[in-house]
């Protein structure tokens, strides 16, 4: 059994995101590769969340519908889910409260007695968990002190009375069915979002504003948690028009900084970009997508804010904007985007999604390889200085203040070189072909980089093309049917040539997007880019493995 | 001759440097300005000078 | 350091008798004066948002943000949390301290962070050419409000005194003296330093007369306390017939947001070892 799927679900409140990882980290142990798919509601307590945790031999960033275990903490657990099951789906369940007479007949199942047993050990309902995961542990097989390592090590509170409580479900299961040990490395298990904030320190971040916001949120927790341990500052303030001007006082002191948001709070910011790409000003902003328009649902997925992220911002004036794929791709790109936007001073987008931002991965660094160290251009002292000096690559030298010899001068309004606005007609020209050069030598630069990568049957005729999040399940899709796989990375400056070189050989062009007017299909349109076909889903959740493969049986009869 | 300041901005009248920028020469008194005199700095007229 | 030397070529395009041109040289002349007591100018920075007001550091030859619309608070709040060794100036209109970015104002006076602001307090929309502002009285016939606005004023000192500003003042563009002690005190000032300047718009709303018939000076040392600060404050409301009090109302030393803020240790750690111990404990 290398390749299976455990469904968790409970209410909101019942720890079901915590037990999801902790399940993950045990089979973690055992060499598996890990990812989870987190589904809930925006809620506190209350209603239905579960988690599938997908553990296979090889790297998986996907989910599938069918599961192969399920943990039913509630009766919701049960009968939202009949249709994840297949013949041989194992069930345990909290006995006290799934009635054995609704569970579907012909699944072997479990039931333990989670309220009594917690009752008994004088423990707290949040504690279900800790017992259900006891035994899911037995029921696969799992020596005890696997979980016991894993337990000890990830949760901080009462750990004594968790540890007894997952052993009395341990005791009162049985075994169905053995995992088997792999013999691979153990790597860490971490979310999207950790990738990010990871890769944007890995690039030398010294600050991180943002205003809380599904689902970008745990960037902001994770990097005030570590804010010591790096050097960090991180400021929530009152808005995000704060925020994002903030950050750029903070560029123009020098200070390497990023902020993070989803659709609403980026529409806040987008004056903001507009200033970072006239003053040209450092900075990096991470938007993690959610269904729209407005409120939208701000806990599910999307891919619906390309266009508006690609042209956001009064104006015309460069950006550089990335949309990762998994957890390596979000550490590397977070890395680079940031020294971007430092040896361009142009801003620079990490585009994610909620299935990238709180999707848990199993996170390969060595696979990631060499990462440089990027330094901006400084000034030589030479003349008196410029901030907007005009040079041949548009890229002006820089300095910060405090410099004895440099009057720093940062400007909203059209300007001259020395940072004085103007209303020159020749300097207001020179000034934007100055701010639009930087971006051909920037598409010159990123020519050493993939970023358009190639997947699956790199000979087939048909192929499938998605961005973000998508990469993980077109990649599996493709593998399964031989088709091809085509994954833009960097979206702005678009690689045209490389877009066209991964083109070669294809007939059938099939765009596989999270919405509904197919963004990334119109993007290339613009580049004179067709594609044939497209499937799209728009209902607030990522697609599976299984329901992608089904849709593309249907098209490519 | 007394020195006279601006009430808008400021500006000190120096007779002894006088306003050469604007064809007025060192040593004329603040009287003699011409009535079409305006403080370099801000543009007002001679009315809001004071008397230092 | 003289005059002339902080200035740049830029060509001031403020109405002749603006009273912006007060506030220019009153700053001009402090600056100069803190150079001359050994504070080195590569460490100033202004800030400036947008209105006639904001063409200030386009005139003064020292490293400055011309910012945009009502947010010169969060800029300035950034450039000194960046780097606490710098002296944050900000200016701003009263359309845009008042009105735009008011909420940014408050949190500034919350935080106490030690950055100054200067209120160019014309009540009017100067630059785009004569509208109301939150600080205009009532019936003010404006290009938005032919028949006179229907709403009364903000006081905004009363509303910093409550958001908790440590240094609140008021001053007169047609009073530099008292403009260059005020403005000297409150960059000196360690905490949030907050100036009204009654500044006035020759072109739009001249109220240079009325002004000069009921401004007065307070004395010295007087309303050290938040209920005296506050009695005095609320003599008037920017709207009714009142003595108009100028010079430092309230001023109090409290810790600062960026003292607070940058209690841990900034030297900079092996950033890669530490990428390493998350990693490792996250197996």
């Amino acid at each position: 059994m290398d390749n299976f799927s455990v469904l968790i679900g409970g209410k909101a409140g019942d720890g079901i995101d915590k037990a999801g990882l902790i399940i993950a980290r045990i089979l973690n142990q055992l060499g598996y590769r890990l990812y989870i798919y987190r589904d809930y509601p925006s809620i506190i307590r209350g209603g239905h969340t579960f988690s599938i945790i997908r553990a296979s031999k090889n790297k998986i960033t996907t989910h599938l519908n069918k599961v192969d275990f399920l943990l039913a903490l509630n009766q919701d657990s049960v009968d939202f889910h009949k249709d994840r099951l297949k013949d041989n789906t194992s069930i345990v369940y909290n006995s006290d409260i799934v009635k054995f007479e609704r569970l579907p007949a012909g699944n072997q199942s479990l039931g333990l007695p989670l309220g009594k047993i917690i009752k008994e050990e004088n423990a707290l309902p949040v504690m279900y968990n800790s017992c259900i995961i006891g035994g899911f542990c037995k029921a696969i097989g799992l020596e005890w002190n696997i979980l016991e390592r894993v337990f000890k090590k990830n949760i901080p509170k009462e750990i004594d009375l968790n540890l007894r409580v997952a052993l009395r479900g341990y005791n009162e299961a049985r075994e169905f069915v053995k995992v088997e040990t792999l013999l691979n490395k153990r790597l860490p298990v971490l979310t999207g979002n950790e990738a990010i904030a990871l890769g944007l320190i890995k690039g030398g971040l010294k600050a991180y504003i943002a205003y809380p916001m599904t689902p970008s949120s745990s960037i902001l927790h994770f990097l005030a948690e570590s804010a010591d341990d790096f050097s960090l500052k991180v400021i929530h303030p009152e808005s995000e028009i704060a925020v994002i001007l903030m950050a750029l006082g903070f560029s123009y002191a020098g200070e390497r900084v990023a902020v993070g948001t989803s659709g609403g709070g980026f529409c806040l910011m987008t004056e903001g970009l507009s200033l970072a790409g006239m003053a040209e000003l450092p900075i990096v902003i991470v938007v993690g997508q959610r269904p729209g328009p407005s409120t939208g649902v701000p806990t599910h997925t999307a891919q619906s804010d390309l266009h508006f992220v690609l042209n956001a911002g009064q104006g015309e004036f460069p950006r550089f904007l990335v949309s990762p794929g998994d957890a390596e791709e979000a550490y590397f790109w977070s890395c680079v985007a940031l020294n971007t936007s430092w040896k361009y001073q142009i801003p620079s987008i990490i585009l994610a999604d909620k299935s990238l931002c709180e999707g848990v991965y199993s996170f390969d660094i060595d696979s990631i390889g060499e990462m440089e160290e990027e330094n901006p251009i400084l000034w030589d002292k030479k003349e008196s200085y410029k901030r907007y000096l005009n040079t041949e690559t548009g890229v002006s030298p820089l300095s910060f203040v405090p410099d004895k010899e440099a009057i720093i001068k940062v400007d909203s309004y059209a300007h001259d070189e020395f940072g004085i606005t103007t209303e020159e007609a020749q300097e207001i020209k020179s000034m934007q072909d100055k701010r639009l050069r930087k971006s051909q030598y920037l598409m010159k630069e990123l020519e050493k980089y993939d970023t358009v990568k190639i997947y699956g049957n790199k000979n087939s005729s048909v192929a499938l093309i998605c961005w973000g999040s998508n990469k993980g399940v077109c990649v599996e899709a493709a593998e399964n049917l031989g088709l091809k796989v085509i994954h833009p990375v960097v979206l702005s400056p678009f690689p045209i040539k490389e877009f066209q070189d991964s083109l070669s050989g294809v007939q059938n062009l099939i765009c596989v997007e999270n919405n509904s007017t197919a963004q990334l299909a119109s993007l290339i349109n613009r580049y004179g880019f067709r594609v044939n076909e497209k499937i799209l889903k728009y209902d607030g959740r990522p697609f599976s493995l299984d329901e992608l493969e089904e849709r593309l049986k249907d098209l490519v009869k | 001759m007394s020195k006279y300041r601006c009430i808008v901005c400021g500006y000190i009248y120096d007779p002894q440097i006088g306003d050469p920028d604007n064809g007025i020469n060192p040593g004329t008194a603040f009287e003699d300005l011409p009535d079409s005199w305006v403080c370099p700095e801000c543009g007002v007229g001679k009315d809001m000078f004071e008397n230092l | 350091m003289t005059m002339k030397d902080l200035s740049t070529y830029a060509k001031n395009t403020w109405c002749p008798g603006c009273g912006n041109f007060a506030i220019l040289n009153s700053i001009k002349t402090v600056l100069a004066m803190l150079n001359e007591e050994g504070f080195p100018l590569e460490r100033i920075v202004l800030v400036s948002g947008i209105g006639c007001h904001a063409k200030i550091v386009d005139y003064i030859n020292v490293n400055s943000f011309y910012a945009i619309h009502g947010r010169v608070v969060p800029v300035a709040t950034g450039v000194k949390l960046a780097n606490p060794d710098l002296k944050v100036i900000g200016f701003a209109g009263d359309g845009d301290a008042y009105g735009e970015g008011l909420e940014h104002l408050i949190f500034a006076a919350k935080r106490n962070i030690d950055i100054t602001m200067i209120i160019h307090n014309n009540r009017v929309y100067g630059l785009t050419t004569g509208q109301y502002t939150p600080t205009s009285p009532l019936g003010f016939r404006g290009r938005s409000t032919p028949k006179g606005t229907i709403e009364l004023p903000l006081n905004p000192l009363e509303l910093m005194l409550a958001s908790g500003a440590t240094f609140i003042a008021r001053g007169y563009s047609h009073g530099i003296e008292l403009l260059k002690r005020i403005f000297k005190e409150a960059i000196t000032h360690k905490g949030f330093s907050f100036i009204d300047v009654l500044q006035v718009c020759v072109t739009f709303f001249n109220m240079y007369e009325y002004y000069n018939k009921k401004v007065y000076e307070l004395e010295d040392d007087d309303f050290q306390n938040y209920d005296g600060a506050l009695r005095k404050i609320r003599e008037w409301d920017y709207n009714s017939d009142a003595p108009i009090a100028l010079g430092t109302f309230y001023k109090k030393e409290i810790p600062t947001f960026e003292e607070r803020f940058l209690e841990y240790e900034t030297r900079e750690a092996d950033r890669n070892l530490k990428i390493k111990e998350i990693l490792e404990r996250a197996i």
